[in-house]
């Protein structure tokens, strides 16, 4: 009899392939990644990503590995689909991750949007694609319920085209405006917005603008904010004293500018009250308060793959159903 | 007064009188006692729901109350049916019997405080999302009870016919149990898109849906491994009781199903 000489480093190769292409490897791995998602639950968000990857990318190893060495699913399309399509997923995921952007913004009615974010998180690959971006926020309606229970935001904006042409649309809680991959919401964060104009001693012309108090009604009882006149160190502190009843808790009613209000000035220790129209005088110069507006909060944010991973996605979940269909059809 | 909740309480004593005929000796007149009672106590229940969706203006998925009314009614829709499929099997039903029951109470003893549907739950996507979630623990609880009927079968002596029956109808219910909550992911995924501008954010309600998804992957990787089916049985009641807390104790650490995304 004739025997094969086999080298051991081939013996030992073998054995790791099948270990690598084993179903028991899988139920290891799933076990891992569980394990990785309760543990990274714990951490920062921005730690967490990175948590999840070894599980994931020896899950994809084993599944390669069981198509190459065990020959699994290759006479069942479906399945190997489906895991297709869930590695896919994975890769979608993480070059969404790697170029994302979310960021919120506020816009006070009639303000034009200049390009710039608050609070901005983005991905190492993301490249800022809004500078060119012009829209203006036109105002919005918000019905309330009986209870002080919001109904939908309906928020008018005009949207600058390329051309210099303006398009007025309607955005919400469900509808964004969409810039390329970048989705404007409206958010709950909304609230009143007193306009002043200022003119310092020694300028030449006065500033318009507005300060965004805090959101309402969620900070009803926080209607004040100190700020920094322009161009100057001279810090003001307001409040917004309202007089109405804005907030009736006893009907339907809808968001709305106080008709009877005034503003609280304190300047170190001096205290002032201002009606719209009135102005006060400084030592650095002249505030004038025009009035009221409000202001509206925007969620924004990017993600390219987001139409690839709902393709993927249905891939992944008609093959699914397609192969136990298929594997219980006779039964 | 509405009859809203008259009606619910009739439900219950119908399902009740079902779910007594269960621990008695089947034949072919308690089956169609339980099959009867369990409707009648579905009717009932129907009409209730339907009621306070007319009078809330929305489907009943907001609160503790609302969530456990329309999961007794799914699970008791989905084991009914079962129970008219599989008469074969209707030995199956007193096994899942505590568990309905026991949602049952849970559902008697909870305030039904009327609710608001926020503006970002106003989408056609959390009826899909909800109907998914739905299919998916009806499924899972059916292979749950074939799981444990297996388990005390294979106790007694006079068992070995019915084992390999009901370990390949639990497999099927489990299996499509994966598909219907890989749907309910997905849904949840474009609603949480429309809703918050973002399709996953590892929420707590989130990640243990999530971490249910694996368990049950991880049983049907198990089962096509000849080693480990003696534990199979066991590790389908185990995804049952994930998803169970997933259900109903994970969404109410918070007054919300998804803590803070209102």
């Amino acid at each position: 009899m004739k025997t094969v000489q086999t080298h051991p480093d081939q013996t030992q190769l073998a054995l790791l392939a099948a270990m690598t292409a084993s179903n028991r490897f899988t139920l290891v791995l799933l076990v891992y990644l569980a394990a990785s998602i309760i543990g990274f639950y714990q951490l920062a968000a921005e730690q967490r990503f990175w948590f999840l990857i070894p599980p994931v990318l020896l899950l994809i190893i084993n599944f390669m590995a069981a198509l190459v060495v065990r020959r699994v699913m290759l006479n069942n399309i479906p399945l190997m689909l489906f895991h297709f399509a869930l590695i896919m997923l994975v890769g979608l995921s993480m070059l969404g991750q790697m170029s994302y952007l979310k960021a919120t913004l506020e816009l006070a009615t009639n303000e034009e949007f200049s390009g710039h974010l608050e609070n901005v998180q983005q991905g190492i690959w993301h490249q800022y694609g809004l500078n060119n971006t012009r829209f203006t926020n036109l105002g919005f309606v918000i019905n309330y319920h009986k209870g002080v229970k919001r109904d939908n935001t309906l928020n008018r904006i005009a949207v600058t085209g390329i051309d210099g042409a303006q398009k007025i649309m309607e955005i919400g809680d469900h509808v964004p405006l969409v810039i390329g991959h970048y989705r404007f919401y409206t958010s709950h964060n909304k609230g009143y917005a007193p306009v002043f104009e200022w003119k310092g001693n020694q300028a030449k012309q006065s500033v318009t603008g507005s300060i965004h108090l805090p959101a309402y009604p969620v900070h009803e009882y926080k209607q004040a904010l100190e700020w920094q006149i322009p161009g100057g160190q001279q810090k003001i502190w307001t409040q917004l004293k309202i007089e109405d009843d804005v907030l009736p808790l006893d009907r339907d009613f809808q968001f709305q500018l106080p008709q009877q209000h005034r503003l609280i000035i304190r300047q170190n220790d001096q205290r002032f009250e201002l009606l719209p129209g009135e102005e006060l005088e400084l030592d650095s110069g002249v505030l004038k308060y025009q009035g009221l507006s409000s202001w509206m909060g925007y969620k924004v944010d990017y993600d390219w793959t987001r139409p690839w991973l709902l393709a993927t996605c249905l891939i992944a979940l008609f093959n699914l159903f397609l192969h136990f269909l298929l594997k219980f059809r006779d039964s | 007064m509405s009859i809203e909740q008259p009606l619910l309480f009739i439900a219950c004593f119908f399902y009740t009188f079902s779910f007594i005929l269960n621990y008695l000796k089947q034949n072919q007149y308690t089956h169609n006692i339980i099959i009867l009672s369990g409707t009648l106590g579905l009717l009932c229940h129907t009409v209730s729901l339907s009621i306070r969706w007319v009078r809330v203006g929305h489907g009943p998925f907001i609160n503790l109350y609302e969530i456990l009314s329309s999961n007794v009614w799914s699970l008791m829709l989905c084991f009914l049916l079962f129970m008219i499929l599989s008469k074969q099997n209707k030995q199956m039903g007193r096994y899942i019997v505590p568990i309905l029951a026991l949602l049952m109470i849970w559902l008697l003893i909870t305030p039904a405080k009327d609710t608001y549907l926020p503006p970002t739950y106003n989408t056609i996507w959390l009826y899909f999302h909800v109907f998914s979630g739905k299919f998916f623990l009806g499924l899972l609880l059916l292979a749950t009870g074939m799981a444990i009927f297996e388990l005390m079968t294979s106790k007694s002596s006079d068992s070995s016919s019915s084992i390999p029956a009901a370990r390949f109808l639990s497999y099927q219910l489990l299996a499509f149990a994966f598909c219907f909550e890989s749907l309910m992911l997905f849904f949840g995924a474009i609603w949480a898109q429309d809703a918050w501008g973002r399709y996953w954010s590892w929420d707590p309600l989130e990640t243990w849906a999530f971490l249910t998804w694996l368990s049950l992957a991880f049983v049907l990787h198990l089962k096509t491994n000849s080693s480990y089916q003696n534990i199979y049985p066991v590790l389908v009641l185990g995804c049952f009781i994930l998803a169970f807390l997933t259900f109903f104790g994970v969404p109410f650490i918070s007054t919300a199903p998804h803590k803070g995304m209102i």
